[in-house]
């Protein structure tokens, strides 16, 4: 019998209010906000955001992080963009080759942390760029050999992003994401050591967790997640730019440290990151219903960021207040032998 | 009793150093066995052996007299040895039930944890231990005293025979060693042997049936509890009679400058500390780890913030900040000189120059010429080896590491106080007595020195005034003149009689 409520609940109860009281102010304020229309908009927007924002999820409570979620996302979309143009291949064959792809870029991120001991973020940062040059190879050019967009015409692709009157079934992939997410990290042993080895993974390792496999598995899982997002997008846009998801590896990142995830890993679940990608998106939306030029969109979302992550060291740290001095005591003691 | 563990003329070498030579050391079942000896003599090499961090060179294990070989940490668990780390090896963020499951979860098909199933055998667990805390308690909120029971859980799960504890009460308040002590007894009945590594005498004797000690990696001495006194045990510890008659109590002059430090207090943990420091004299602090001692140290440096009562400098009351307390002339040695002490990949020049560029600049540009003169006459006036002012402070050892540290300070010509954290932990009795030799010379120039230490023995050779910390009090203020070791430990856990229940 717990006495007292979970942190991690009244953490998330702090976004979700959040997001209550956003949707109140831009309902009443701003016209055209609350329709199911837009509503449903927002969230078919909210799934391709919410995927890549879940994978990483993964990537930071494992203690990492992994910016190269956007690029993927791109690889996967030019893939289906590919294949679905020049081949007669089955469409579920074509999103499995490209959630495939979002495999072995996940894998390769993780083989070159894990094996050759590189920091996530630089990892991360050379293979975003290794995996948008990719897209490039990828696209389509003109007998001239310039770039060209080419758009997808076939129906059945199509139909991914379809409509069932005005609700967007592609939500449903990203609410699956966060379900089966939550399941993975709360009830599997592979959860529990995405937990362990972002607290503490000397600890882990003394626990005799394979703490390289558990890392790599991360991201694989954002891999997934991206490559995911990667099919939606393009289905939904029809083609792919070549910079698309430029940019969303960072705003999926905002949207999970507005969920909850502490960036120094071990914290968090997918259901934090959903209301974060939620709040996020409506954000945006909303400032944008005001007609407000997109610099206060930036600036906002930025702001946004500072806020969380000072609300959340502040809450911490009178959270453990109590423990502090003893904590600290037997840090020293560490120290000393 | 029957023999558990049986280690026959274990050998271990570094870098052609013999560390241990041809140890022996027996468990028998179900008993509490204490190891002792000096840092240094060894103890932790053995214990790494056991574990299976380091390979030995030579030697025997047998568990109930079967040989086996250990050479990874899951070998030794495999054999039912496990270790109770202060909490290197609990994860915080998550409950006590996934902790103590942790890397041996109950789970259906390798994937889906059993978590009844586990919460179950925890509930179980806890009852079967009497322990004081529940499966779904996150372990960032209990105290360390509680972590370490969830630590002891994680090994009996192991079906752990053999558990050995790493001087388990360091970080403990005198109840809740006293309420370890009963869960190592309960063990014992219970058939568990524990191997238990302590510098406090005082737990030795109430506890342990018997003990091994050792001294400059070999064996001197196995006593059976009823030969187990302390003159003896410090005898063969030390090698030498103790000799303490040597020590000559230093008076302060009556014109000498005076650190006063006025009810102090802070947020968390110190209460109304008030005292004050002469120059002249060594003031050593004693008490036990996490009784405030330290933190008297960082607020008088400027680094802890206290939310009560005054620290003044003949009269004058000292700035706030590390930087304006640092320009002022007070210098601070940390306890945890790798990470606070010194820039480890920085050399030993610039490591000295560090606090004092202020005394470097030549025109708008700090001299190299003048940067490299200050730490040449660091190294030779403290004679730190090797001399080379470019080696990097990471290669050092540790004494030399911790001369470096001092020496920063002394490099500065205001020097007024030089406050010092546990300055020999970890170092080797030659530097250790250069050390000593470098704060007693630094007080005969008329400056404060104020010294924090574990080490009772050190406290009696080296500080002229003593004062011991209780729970962030400050509990009796003594000259050091006929002061014997249990006039310290007496004080340090007087708190015994005062605070009975004192459990969290």
């Amino acid at each position: 019998m717990k006495s007292k409520i979970d942190q991690s609940v009244i953490r998330k109860l702090v976004s979700l209010s959040m997001v209550v009281i956003m949707v109140a102010v831009f309902s009443a304020t701003a016209q055209s906000f609350l329709t199911s229309r837009n509503i449903f908009s927002v969230l078919r927007e909210v799934s391709v955001i919410g995927l890549l924002s879940i994978g990483v999820t993964f990537v930071i409570i494992g203690g990492g992080i992994d910016i190269s979620t956007g690029a993927i996302m791109a690889v996967s979309a030019m893939i289906c963009s590919r294949l679905v143009n020049m081949t007669l291949m089955p469409i579920w064959l074509i999103v499995c080759i490209a959630v495939g792809a979002g495999i072995l870029c996940g894998l390769i991120n993780g083989l070159l942390v894990t094996k050759l001991k590189m920091s996530e973020l630089i990892t991360t940062f050379a293979t975003m760029f290794i995996y948008r040059g990719i897209v490039y190879m990828l696209a389509f050019r003109d007998e001239d050999g310039r770039l060209i967009t080419k758009a997808i015409t076939d129906k059945g692709f199509l139909t991914i992003a379809g409509k069932w009157g005005n609700f967007y079934p592609m939500t449903l992939v990203w609410i699956a994401a966060v379900v089966i997410g939550y399941l993975l990290l709360k009830k599997t042993k592979l959860g529990t050591y995405i937990y362990a080895i972002g607290t503490d993974r000397k600890a882990a390792l003394f626990s005799g967790i394979k703490v390289d496999r558990i890392k790599i598995a991360t991201f694989i899982i954002s891999g997934i997640c991206a490559a995911t997002a990667g099919v939606l997008l393009v289905a939904w846009q029809a083609s792919v730019a070549l910079s698309s998801g430029s940019g969303m590896e960072f705003q999926a990142i905002a949207a999970a440290v507005v969920g909850g995830i502490a960036l120094a890993g071990g914290r968090g679940d997918t259901i934090g990151t959903a209301i974060g990608s939620i709040f996020m998106v409506m954000l945006i939306n909303g400032i944008y219903k005001y007609g407000l030029p997109t610099e206060i969109q930036t600036i906002t979302y930025g702001v946004v960021i500072v806020i969380m992550s000072v609300f959340d060291s502040i809450y911490f740290r009178a959270l453990n207040k109590r423990n502090q001095v003893t904590k600290r005591a037997v840090g020293r003691k560490g120290e000393a032998s | 009793m029957n023999t558990l563990l049986q280690m026959i003329g274990i050998e271990k070498s570094f870098s052609g150093v013999k560390v241990l030579k041809g140890v022996d050391f027996t468990v028998g079942e179900g008993e509490i066995h204490g190891l002792m000896g000096e840092n240094g003599a060894g103890k932790s090499t053995l214990i790494k052996i056991l574990t299976g961090v380091y390979p030995g060179n030579s030697g025997v294990i047998r568990m109930n007299g079967k040989e086996i070989f250990i050479n990874s940490r899951s070998d030794a668990m495999a054999n039912g040895i496990s270790v109770i780390y202060q909490e290197l090896s609990l994860i915080p963020t998550l409950t006590v039930m996934e902790n103590i499951f942790l890397g041996q979860e109950l789970t259906f098909g390798k994937v889906f944890l059993k978590k009844k199933e586990m919460h179950r055998r925890a509930e179980q667990l806890i009852e079967k231990c009497r322990f004081d805390i529940k499966p779904d308690d996150l372990v960032e909120t209990l105290c360390v005293a509680k972590r370490q029971t969830v630590e002891i859980m994680k090994s009996l799960l192991l079906n752990a025979k053999l558990i050995i504890m790493d001087e388990p009460t360091a970080s403990l308040n005198a109840a809740e060693s006293e309420n370890l002590f009963k869960i190592i007894r309960n063990l014992k009945s219970q058939g568990t042997s524990i191997v238990y590594i302590s510098h406090r005498l005082e737990e030795i004797y109430a506890m342990v049936d018997r003990l091994t000690i050792l001294r400059d990696g070999a064996v001197v001495g196995v006593l059976p509890r009823e030969q187990i006194d302390p003159v003896t045990v410090v005898r063969m510890m030390i090698g030498k009679c103790l000799d303490c008659a040597e020590h000559t109590v230093h008076d302060a002059a009556s014109e000498a400058a005076v650190l006063e430090v006025t009810n102090l207090c802070s947020e968390t943990l110190l209460d109304h500390v008030s005292f004050r420091a002469y120059g002249g004299q060594i003031l050593g602090i004693g008490g036990l780890v996490g009784s405030g001692r330290s933190e008297v140290l960082r607020s008088i440096f400027g680094l802890d913030h206290y939310t009560e009562g005054s620290i003044r400098y003949n009269g004058e009351a000292l700035p706030r900040s590390a930087r304006e307390v640092s320009r002022y002339g007070i210098g601070l040695v940390p306890e945890d000189r790798r990470n606070e002490g010194l820039i480890p990949l920085l050399n030993i020049v610039e490591n000295m120059a560090l606090p004092n560029y202020d005394q470097l600049y030549e025109t708008a540009f700090v001299s190299g010429k003048r940067e490299r003169q200050l730490g040449m006459r660091g190294i030779e006036s403290l004679s730190i080896r090797p001399g080379d002012p470019n080696i990097r402070c990471i290669n050092l050892s540790g004494g030399n590491q911790q001369k470096v540290v001092i020496s920063k300070w002394l490099q500065r010509k205001d020097l007024k106080v030089l406050l010092v954290d546990e300055p020999t932990a970890g170092i080797d009795v030659g530097a250790k007595a250069e050390i000593y030799e470098i704060m007693r010379r630094l007080a005969n120039q008329g400056c404060i020195v104020i010294v924090v230490t574990s080490d009772v023995e050190e406290l009696i050779k080296i500080a002229d005034q003593i004062l011991i910390m209780v729970d962030g009090k400050v509990f009796q203020q003594m000259r050091n003149e006929n002061l014997t070791q249990d006039d310290i430990l007496l004080a340090a856990s007087r708190i015994k009689r005062k605070e009975p229940d004192h459990a969290n």
